[in-house]
């Protein structure tokens, strides 16, 4: 092979390796559907919880402290990343603010539980619930009709987001660490994205996000985090 | 430092390799509590074998719960000790509700209250007299308030003590936990046909 | 206040300034009260910017506070919540629009503030208070905690000391902050110094309002007779219990020397009254906590003031009936026969008879109980129960 080729070769095998390695979570799968369902109907309407986000600072030693700064900044990059989306979701999106959603806290409640329960035991590993088969099968039932009859929506987008982020005393002990063989963590980000039919109360798509890249902080990269997040939302069908 | 910062729940798990295994047909709790089930559960290992209990699951263990109790003899707890991730200033040993011999049918109740409160408030919404494997026994209906998110729970028990030679007494009991949104109506039929089906198994002859 | 006055209280205030420090309060002092103007109250604070740890930390409890709003914990007894909302807007000197006071169903002794402003007062603290004297020395004291703004200087401090992080936050937000209290308590735990600061402060702001600062030292007292009972007679002193709170012998004896012997309000009526239609449940909550030893001695001490009080007979009794050892059932037996003869008894007293009596084989009186159990209560949770008891006895 000609030596520029070898070296593109190169260049490419990196660049999927990355892009694997930040994409561990997001191969969109039919994992993620629930039986049964692909994509949302034509003209089905689609409400947008506030999103349940709390962004974190780590310091040198591991101590874990909370930005409000960050976590509002974030907050208003999700909101208009979530905008820039609108192809994705549609054209029929409405939002509760806080306030609003403050009112359906129980159901709120009852999806987190719910969401939980996903992230446990439809991942990979030992923890899979043999009587789901492997399927996407939950559902809140009857729980969700109050949101139904407030809002009118078809369906409803649940997002979660738990960030952290190493600062510089930090990345570079975990430099040193690294240096030493130690792995050492800092600058995870947690998350799921749910969307429930809310005329069943069915969860019929859910991506989990666990990885360490990803930045909420500023406008552009919180793009990158809510496409993440969205890996495999089902579009409208046609 | 390796620190991993999961949801709690996962975390606790993972660090202590618990597995799910998928439970039908005829299944035996610690060797003594007999029941046959037509539909399939799950049932969540506890890693170090500590909990004298089994837990079975339908939705996962952040959702619901079925947990069963047999030939619990007088002198055990029903549960070990809750894991102390919280330190209040005033934290001493937490007595854990034990089995003992010779206790009224509000006392056993009681036992499951105690077991119970430690995951959050717990009111006591109904006792009646029932059988359960096949002893004359107690059940009972509470509601659980979930200290961890809030999360509104109900909640059915069965208890009976049986006599024995050996021990004296002991204690077969069963509980069944969920969401009081939707979950608990959808599971229970499930959770007591479970119930319904439970006996005694008579003591392996010693070998 | 004339020049005269002011040269005077010049002096003391000068003097007391040395005084303030651990030891220094000499004995011979005692007779007056300590002048605790020289200790001044900060003013209000402005929220923090959020790009400080300070307003980290707001942030976050400003989340936490509007779930602990929609928490089954919270009491939403209105008359409860304005009393104590007034109780602290008159000991904050001035801070009362940036403070909230949320009771809260906890049945242990415990009171938090946090850096916005939310205050926590747990029903196992207020009913362990004798009056309202009792009350506004712990509030005053987490008061004091909240103007010197103690805990960010502990995060501040945990971050320089780099110590391991609980998980604040990670696991899916503190839950409720009751929920994950004790990481709170991790996270809160404030230094010996701190302490002392805030029983200070406590005490200046008790004092102001007009209350006798000598009940401060009364709530140590109470309190430590009921830790002793598990914990031996040593313990307070070697301060085993609180690593970072200062022995409660020890703060007891300061409190005492702070407060003098100025006299002052204490409240005794008034408190009582307040937490009367709420006090049942709360005396329930304890039974139910099992700490049976550390119960008793709370009901003791009540039972001391107030001998005829038939909520206080039934919960001691409840006490005994349940732990159920050595003479218990005796003792149980006589709490509840006199609760049962005085006026209003609470409406489980006849069912923890019948189940004594029962308990005891005595039949007639345990029919007896259970019927007039039933006739209070024929819709009780446990009324089929309590029927089949009759059957079987008849």
């Amino acid at each position: 092979m000609p030596a520029f080729a070898a070296r593109l070769t190169r260049f490419f095998l990196v660049a999927v390796l990355l892009a694997g390695a930040s994409a561990q979570a997001q191969d969109p799968s039919p994992r993620q559907l629930a039986p049964g369902f692909s994509a949302r109907a034509a003209d089905s309407r689609l409400l947008v919880l506030p999103a349940d986000m709390e962004l974190f600072s780590m310091s040198a030693g591991g101590v874990v402290e909370p930005r409000a700064d960050w976590t509002d900044a974030a907050q208003k990059n999700f909101v208009a990343a979530l905008a820039a989306q609108r192809k994705l979701l549609g054209s029929r999106v409405t939002a509760l603010d806080a306030a609003q959603a403050d009112e359906f806290a129980e159901i709120t409640t009852l999806h987190r539980a719910v969401a939980e329960a996903i992230s446990v035991h439809h991942g990979k590993g030992l923890m899979k619930l043999a009587t789901k088969q492997d399927r996407l099968d939950w559902s809140l039932g009857d729980a969700v009709r109050p949101l139904k009859e407030r809002t009118g929506a078809d369906y409803a987008l649940f997002t979660w987001i738990r960030d952290s982020y190493a600062s510089s005393e930090r990345k570079a002990a975990m430099v040193v660490m690294a240096l030493l063989g130690a792995i050492s963590l800092g600058g995870e980000q947690l998350g799921y994205a749910s969307l429930v039919d809310l005329n069943t109360g069915r969860v019929v798509w859910f991506n989990q996000l666990n990885r360490m890249s990803g930045d909420l902080r500023e406008p552009a990269a919180a793009v990158e985090t809510v496409e993440a997040l969205l890996k495999g939302f089902p579009a409208l069908q046609q | 430092m390796t620190r991993r910062l999961l949801p709690l729940a996962l975390a606790l798990l993972l660090a202590a390799c618990a597995n799910v295994s998928r439970m039908d047909g005829d299944q035996v709790v610690n060797e003594r509590l007999a029941v046959h089930l037509t539909e399939a559960w799950n049932k969540v290992s506890d890693p170090w074998e500590v909990d004298p209990y089994d837990t079975w699951t339908q939705e996962g263990i952040p959702l619901d719960h079925l947990r069963l109790w047999g030939g619990v003899r007088p002198g055990q707890p029903l549960m070990t000790k809750p894991a102390m991730f919280s330190r209040e200033p005033d934290a001493k040993e937490r007595r854990v509700p034990t089995f003992r011999a010779g206790l009224p049918p509000e006392k056993l109740v009681g036992l499951f209250e105690e077991l119970y409160a430690t995951a959050g408030t717990v009111a006591i919404t109904r006792v009646e007299p029932a059988m359960f494997a096949g002893q004359k026994g107690v059940r009972f209906e509470f509601t659980l308030a979930r200290r961890s998110d809030d999360l509104a729970m109900q909640g059915v028990g069965w208890v009976a003590v049986r006599p024995d030679p050996t021990w004296g007494e002991e204690l077969y009991a069963a509980t069944f936990v969920a969401p009081r949104l939707s979950f608990y109506e959808r599971l229970l039929p499930m959770a007591e046909a479970v119930v319904k089906t439970a006996r005694v198994r008579a003591t392996p002859p010693r070998s | 206040m004339d020049a005269h006055e002011s040269g005077r209280r010049g002096f003391l205030r000068s003097a007391c300034r040395h005084c303030l420090g651990l030891g220094a309060l000499a004995g011979g002092v005692g007779a007056l009260a300590q002048d605790l103007s020289g200790i001044k109250v900060p003013p209000r604070f402005a929220r923090p910017a959020s790009d400080t740890d300070e307003g980290g930390l707001w942030g976050m409890m400003d989340r936490e506070e509007v779930r602990l709003k929609r928490s089954p914990l919270t009491i939403r007894d209105k008359e409860l919540q304005s009393y104590l909302a007034d109780l602290v807007c008159r000991l904050s000197d001035g801070h009362c629009p940036d403070i909230r006071v949320h009771p809260v169903r906890m049945p242990r002794f415990n009171a938090m503030m946090a850096p916005n402003g939310m205050m926590l007062v747990w029903s196992g603290l207020m009913l362990r208070m004798e009056n309202e004297a009792q009350l506004a020395a712990v509030l005053g004291h987490e008061l004091g905690h909240y103007v010197e703004r103690h805990q960010v200087e502990q995060l501040r401090a945990a971050k320089d000391r780099a110590v391991l992080s609980t998980v604040v936050g990670m696991i899916g937000g503190v839950g409720t902050v009751l929920g994950q209290i004790g990481l709170l308590a991790d996270m809160f735990a404030f230094s010996r110094e701190h302490e002392e600061r805030a029983d200070r402060m406590g005490m200046r702001l008790m004092r102001h309002a007009g209350y006798d600062g000598r009940e401060a030292a009364a709530v140590w007292d109470n309190l430590l007779a009921e830790m002793q009972v598990t914990g031996g007679k040593d313990v307070g002193k070697r301060g085993d219990l609180f690593e970072t709170h200062p022995t409660t012998a020890g703060r007891r004896d300061q409190l005492l020397k702070l407060a003098g012997d100025a006299g002052g309000i204490t409240g005794d009526e008034a408190y009582r009254k307040k937490i009367a239609p709420l006090r049942l449940g709360w005396l329930q909550d304890e039974v139910k906590r099992g700490q049976y030893e550390e119960s008793l001695v709370l009901f003791d001490r009540m039972l001391k003031k107030e001998g005829q009080d038939a909520e206080l007979l039934y919960a001691r009794g409840e006490v005994y009936r349940t732990r159920d050892e050595g003479n218990d059932m005796q003792q149980a037996l006589t709490d509840l026969d006199r609760a049962s003869r005085l006026p209003r008894p609470p409406v489980g007293t006849f069912r923890a008879l019948g189940l004594v009596h029962k308990q005891r084989n005595d039949r007639p009186a345990a029919a007896q109980a259970f019927e007039a159990y039933l006739a209070q209560a024929p819709q009780a949770p446990d009324a089929a129960m309590v029927r089949s008891y009759l059957a079987d006895l008849k």
